[in-house]
């Protein structure tokens, strides 16, 4: 037996669906240009009625009363693509990575520039040209002589130069990355306390339909941590959500805690350590806490500690220092300092300290001698070592000089030296001049690989986040056609009503009364 | 594809920066006309591009270095052409003295022009260029060239670097003898060890003095002045043997002079150690304080044939006293009797002049078995003659040594000549005279021609007019006739001669006329025939002598011994001569005359300088300075012997020079060489770098017009690019 009223009731429900459909229609207009916004659906049904145990399906005849119970909605719906999600994620961490290891990259670059502005090449060119006008004109020229000191001189300026410029990148980015720290943990905070939101909200109303505008605030979250390093995400049914970062769980959407970011003192260390709370380290494959993790630790064959083999910051570093070392060394060993301390061209700026880049300097002896090179090697029979001096012994007594240049020539052989090593782990072997061209085609080829991984990074995201617009965006043509029909829909419905009102009246008023 | 807003503008903004970016890429390539600005916006490029800058950069300081090097050439050269001249200046400059003058003022002149050319040929070598001396080898000293003055104050040794240049015949062995180079982009090779370079990996700018104007003499020894070494006093000296340099110092300790013979040669041994334990010679001093190089053995010296010895006082030694040293190397005037060829109990006698005072002297050579004891008697016979000549003055021989024999007195000239003239002693010498008979060149007569001349005999002369014939018989029968008709003759029987070297001799009575032209034009050419004699008496009895004999056109030299008397001798000459020429040889007759039919026979002494009592030390330079100077001094000393043998030795110097020249040349040229390789690679390398650094600036523009267009066209756009909605026509 059909209830009297239960078209009424179905098309009550209709309207109020239809209405609640035009409404989530223009939520989704409303939030067309919000951030995170993910498009909504109302989740429609077609009602049905059944009785307790067996199952009485209105299209049976004996329940045919009960047929046509009209629409219903399950509830909201988001629409988004989770393995999409995650793919963005992956890549934006590697975009994120690549850009701020060519930003550093690229500041280092500008300071051993060697093509607009004159650099290690040009400088070391100078001091062999000096050293070539010299050998040509009287060993006794001061004149001559001053210019090679000048020239050396020049050169260690520039490695001075290079180091402080160096150290003051390296700064920047210890304090950007301390920065990035801080800020990844206030980021994993706000994730927990929107956790608990989300809890909260789903213990509530326990279905699969959760909180969507919290669980977009989420995703935005989760997107945002996705470029500090590579995450794992796992959602729970209560609507909690796990990160893993690097491995390492740092929010428990379980335990609704965080596992906060530890990085240690760098100027204690003069090397970045960074971990978690837990104590495990910090190992990531990509974002922009690796790109600071390698760009400061990274330190090619010379790496201790928690330094790696990347070529960072502190690789150019070593290289220009053991540039410094290696020259001082060598034209120091031409020179005859093994034999004689005051024979040193190079030496560093506090004494017995170890020739770095930073304190290279002239030596006294040559600053205040500039002909010092000028000097020839003689084997003294006598003593048999090595003594320096403008020639033979009476003439060095007499302080007679000779025209005899081999020792500036032997300085200058050292320019075309092809067997001198670079490096305490002989990270090359060459002439001076290829080591520049090493070190320059080292830091220009990185950075040009860097470059093109960070260009792929960013046309794949791209592409993701037009293929998550393609899932979850708001078009508005679309939304606009959904208005239009529910629009219709509603006005469909209110007829319905009319026509019910109708037929109730047909029988009420009008049913048994014949000829009026 | 749901295509919503927020794609849409996303591709914009990603596009329109995209195209921005590009556009400022290209500007500021264009701005900068550079391909690139960093090494990462082309590693590939900047890679080479750093190779090729540093190529240019090398290039651009060869070409300096070369240049210096061509400019230190250029001068080079032009200096030693400049000695070339000088020294065909020099060499004309002897030939004159040497031909034209017989004057000892006239040679003064001559060696004061030497003496200056010597100056200016100082000059020339001490050139530099741009502040190197060019022939100081290693050395800057801007005089490595200087001319000692003897104590006469006239210019006597050229030193070079402080070292006679006679001092060493080795060339490396002078102070600053190592090349000087310079890198011109040949690939230095260096020896990691020594530091030493291989010489053929660059170029050589430095020229050794020593080499470039010769170094080193015949012969040398040094001649101390042993008074002037005194005891307590400190001397240095610097000691040049057989290319060996050693300093000697000492305190002298010794009063007499054997006391600092002995010590000095106890310096010298302990110095030469080495050299010694190499068996090389080492120097020696002898008991007249001369300074030697002797190869030692068990105790003995002998002297080095060619051997050099030097010793300069060490100008560096603080503190120390200065010895008188004469280093007779190069000219030197130093006379010797030759002890050892002195006959037994012969008496000789010899000029000697000591300063301005010449004396005769007179020795017996002492007779003893013993050859050496000879000798030593011999010169104790010549020191006691030199006494008495000289009372005193400090006249003395050398007793032994290298300098045996030779004849000195300290601060004086001396010079000894063999006793002359009526008392040659020389024993290997017989008085040759000659006579030479007047003779007409009867094959120069014309037929028919109508002849004068002026024939005298026994005081008489007559001017005799003859008519030749058709032969020399017919021409000598006429002359017969009309000397007998001549009235100053009457009654004389005339031989007229008609072959062999004779012909044309007149002779009468076995005595020969003499013949001499007349002042008429149609007078006879006269010539003469020479006659030889030996006056056999003047050789001594078991003395061999020897003769040279030119017989016709054949020359032999002929020995014979000294007869008893005076035919013995003539047999002996005789027996001599048979053997030299065979039958039909020439005959000494009793009275000495050596004749061989109608062919002239010419007697000389052959001297054997070797076996010549009195010698002259001669010695010559291999440096043409030094050569120069030598030729001075001889000329000042009238020794024109010796200053024509300089002219040989700068001849061959000459030669020396012009090779020099011509490898300057070749290195000059190896310069040019070099210049136009490396401008050439220098060009190529700049295209290079124009290829990998600077912009293709058509290229870039139009880029950047593209770009630019692309940009406007995309801002055109941006009004459309939120595209309109359903929304906008829901009515």
């Amino acid at each position: 037996m059909r209830p009297t009223f239960l078209g009424f009731e179905v098309q009550k429900r209709t309207l109020q669906i239809a209405q609640k459909n035009i409404d989530v229609t223009g939520n989704n207009v409303s939030n067309i240009n919000t951030p995170g916004y993910t498009r909504q659906r109302v989740d429609l049904y077609a009602d049905y009625i059944s009785s307790q145990g067996d199952p009485q399906w209105t299209s049976k005849r004996s329940q045919l009363g009960m047929a046509g119970q009209g629409v219903n909605a399950y509830g909201v719906s988001q629409i988004r693509d989770q393995f999409i999600d995650k793919r963005y994620r992956e890549n934006v961490a590697v975009e994120a990575e690549t850009e701020t290891k060519v930003g550093i990259l690229t500041d280092i670059e500008d300071i051993l520039d060697n093509f607009e502005t004159d650099g290690l090449q040009y400088y070391t060119q100078q001091f062999f040209n000096a050293l070539q006008d010299y050998s040509g004109k009287k060993p006794d020229s001061k004149d001559v002589a001053i210019i090679c000191v000048n020239s050396a001189v020049n050169l260690c300026q520039l490695l001075n130069t290079y180091d402080t410029e160096l150290k003051q990148v390296e700064d920047t980015y210890v304090s950007e990355l301390q920065d990035t720290v801080e800020y990844v943990n206030k980021l994993l905070d706000e994730m927990n306390t929107l956790n608990q939101k989300i809890v909260k909200e789903k213990f509530h109303y326990p279905d699969e339909y959760g909180p969507n505008e919290l669980n977009d605030q989420m995703n935005l979250y989760i997107d945002e941590l996705a470029t500090y390093g590579n995450i794992e995400v796992e959602h729970f049914d209560d609507g909690s959500y796990s990160i893993k970062m690097g491995g390492v769980t740092v929010l428990d959407g379980e335990a609704n805690k965080t596992n906060r970011l530890i990085m240690k003192d760098y100027d204690n260390y003069g090397q970045v350590i960074l971990g978690f709370e837990s104590g495990h380290d910090l190992n990531l494959q990509s974002g922009s806490l690796k790109a600071y993790f390698d760009m400061l630790n990274g330190n090619g064959v010379y790496a201790t500690g928690h330094q790696n083999s990347e070529y960072g910051i502190a690789y150019f570093r070593s290289a220009i220092n053991e540039f410094a070392r290696t020259i001082a060394k060598t034209f120091n060993e031409a020179n005859g300092a093994d034999f004689d301390d005051f024979r040193k061209m190079f030496e560093p700026a506090t004494e017995d300290a170890l020739i770095t880049a930073g304190n290279i300097r002239v030596s006294k002896a040559w600053t205040e001698d500039p002909t010092m090179i000028g000097k020839v090697r003689k084997l003294d029979d006598e003593t048999g070592l090595y003594v320096y001096g403008y020639d033979q012994k009476e003439q060095v007594i007499n302080g007679k000089v000779t025209l005899q240049n081999t020792n500036v020539l032997y300085l200058i052989s050292q320019f075309d030296n092809k067997s001198i090593k670079f490096g305490n782990a002989h990270d090359f072997e060459g002439s001076i001049n290829e080591y520049i061209s090493f070190i320059s085609n080292r830091l220009g080829q990185k950075i040009q690989y860097e470059a093109g991984r960070n260009d792929t990074a960013i046309n794949t995201v791209d592409g993701l986040l037009d293929a998550r617009d393609d899932i979850s965006a708001v078009q508005i043509d679309e939304e606009g056609v959904n208005m239009l029909n529910y629009q219709k829909w509603y006005n469909a419905s209110s007829r319905l009503v009319t026509a019910l009102d109708d037929l109730l009246d047909k029988l009420i008023n009008g049913t048994g009364r014949v000829g009026l | 594809m749901r295509i919503t807003n927020s794609t849409i503008l996303r591709g914009y903004n990603r596009d329109l920066n995209r195209i921005l970016s590009l556009k400022n890429a290209t500007e500021h390539r264009i701005t900068t006309n550079r391909r690139f600005s960093r090494a990462s916006e082309s590693p590939l490029a900047a890679a080479k591009a750093l190779t090729v800058r540093k190529s240019l950069y090398y290039n651009e300081q060869y070409t300096e270095n070369l240049k210096t090097a061509n400019e230190f050439y250029t001068e080079a050269e032009t200096s030693l052409l400049q000695v070339s001249e000088k020294m065909a200046q020099i060499s004309e400059t002897i030939v004159a003295a040497c031909n034209t003058t017989k004057d000892i003022v006239d040679y003064n002149i001559y060696a004061q022009q030497l003496e200056t050319s010597a100056r200016e040929l100082c000059a020339i070598f001490n050139t530099d260029s741009a502040g190197r001396t060019i022939f100081g080898g290693e050395s800057n000293d801007s005089m490595p060239f200087a001319i000692l003055d003897d104590s006469s104050g006239s210019a006597a040794t050229v030193t070079y670097h402080g070292i006679p240049v006679n001092a060493m015949s080795d060339y490396r062995e002078f102070p600053y003898s190592a090349n000087v180079n310079l890198d011109i982009g040949l690939g230095m090779v260096t020896n990691q060890s020594t530091h030493e370079i291989d010489d053929a990996s660059v170029l050589r700018i430095s020229f050794n003095g020593a080499k470039v104007s010769g170094c080193g003499a015949e012969y040398g020894v040094a001649d101390i002045d042993l008074s002037s070494v005194q005891k307590n006093r400190t001397y240095s000296l610097d000691v040049y043997a057989g290319n060996v340099k050693k300093t000697i110092n000492f305190v002298c300790s010794g009063e007499t002079n054997a006391e600092k013979v002995a010590q000095i040669n106890a310096e010298l041994d302990k110095e030469f150690a080495k050299t010694k334990a190499y068996g090389e010679p080492i120097p020696h001093m002898d008991e007249q304080g001369v300074i030697y190089l002797a190869d030692y053995d068990d105790g003995n010296f002998t002297p080095v044939e060619n051997g050099i010895c030097s010793v300069v006082n060490n100008e560096y030694a603080k503190r120390t006293s200065k010895v008188t040293v004469d280093n007779d190397s190069g000219y030197t005037n130093k006379f010797k009797v030759n002890v050892e060829s002195l006959t037994e109990g012969q008496t000789y006698t010899l000029d000697v002049t000591v300063g301005d005072t010449k004396k005769t002297i007179s020795f017996v050579a002492a007779v003893e078995s013993d050859a050496l004891e000879r000798d030593k008697l011999t010169i104790e016979n010549i020191q006691s003659a030199l006494n008495e000549a000289f009372p005193g003055e400090d006249v003395s021989i050398s007793k032994s040594g290298i300098t045996k024999g030779i004849i000195s007195a300290e601060g004086k000239n001396v010079k000894v000549l063999v006793h002359d003239p009526m008392g040659d002693v020389a024993r290997n010498t017989v008085n040759i005279s000659s006579t030479s008979q007047d003779k007409i060149n009867l094959k120069a007569l014309k037929d028919g021609e109508t002849y004068k001349f002026c024939a005298t005999v026994n005081g008489k002369s007559a001017d005799i007019e003859f008519t030749a014939g058709a032969d020399a018989n017919v021409t000598a029968a006429n002359i017969k006739t009309a000397l007998q008709a001549n009235t100053a003759f009457t009654g004389m029987t005339f031989d007229v001669s008609t072959s062999g070297d004779k012909i044309g001799t007149i002779a009468t009575g076995g005595n020969p006329v003499s013949i001499a032209k007349t002042s008429d034009s149609n007078s006879v050419s006269v010539s003469s025939f020479p006659t030889y004699s030996i006056d056999a008496n003047s050789a001594i009895d078991g003395v061999t002598y020897k003769l040279k004999v030119m017989y016709g056109t054949s020359v032999r030299d002929i020995e014979f011994t000294g007869g008893a008397d005076k035919d013995e001798t003539i047999a002996n000459i005789n027996k001599a001569l048979e053997n030299a020429f065979g039958t039909g040889a020439p005959t000494v007759a009793d009275d000495g005359k050596i004749t061989a039919g109608d062919t002239a026979v010419v007697l000389s002494n052959s001297v054997d300088t070797e076996k010549s009592v009195v010698e002259r030390e001669r010695i010559y330079s291999n440096n043409y300075i030094q050569l120069t100077l030598d030729a001075a001094r001889a000329l000042r000393n009238g020794d024109i012997g010796y200053a024509n043998g300089c002219l040989d030795r700068i001849a061959t110097a000459k030669e020396n020079l012009l090779a020099e020249i011509a490898d300057m040349g070749c290195n000059e040229e190896f310069i040019d060489f070099n210049l136009t390789r490396i401008t050439t690679r220098s060009e190529n390398l700049s295209e290079r770098q124009n290829d990998l650094e600077v912009v293709d600036a058509k290229k870039e523009i139009t880029l950047w017009k593209t770009y630019e267009a692309m940009y406007n066209a995309c801002l055109q756009m941006s009004s459309s690019v939120v595209p309109n909605s359903i929304f906008n026509y829901i009515k």
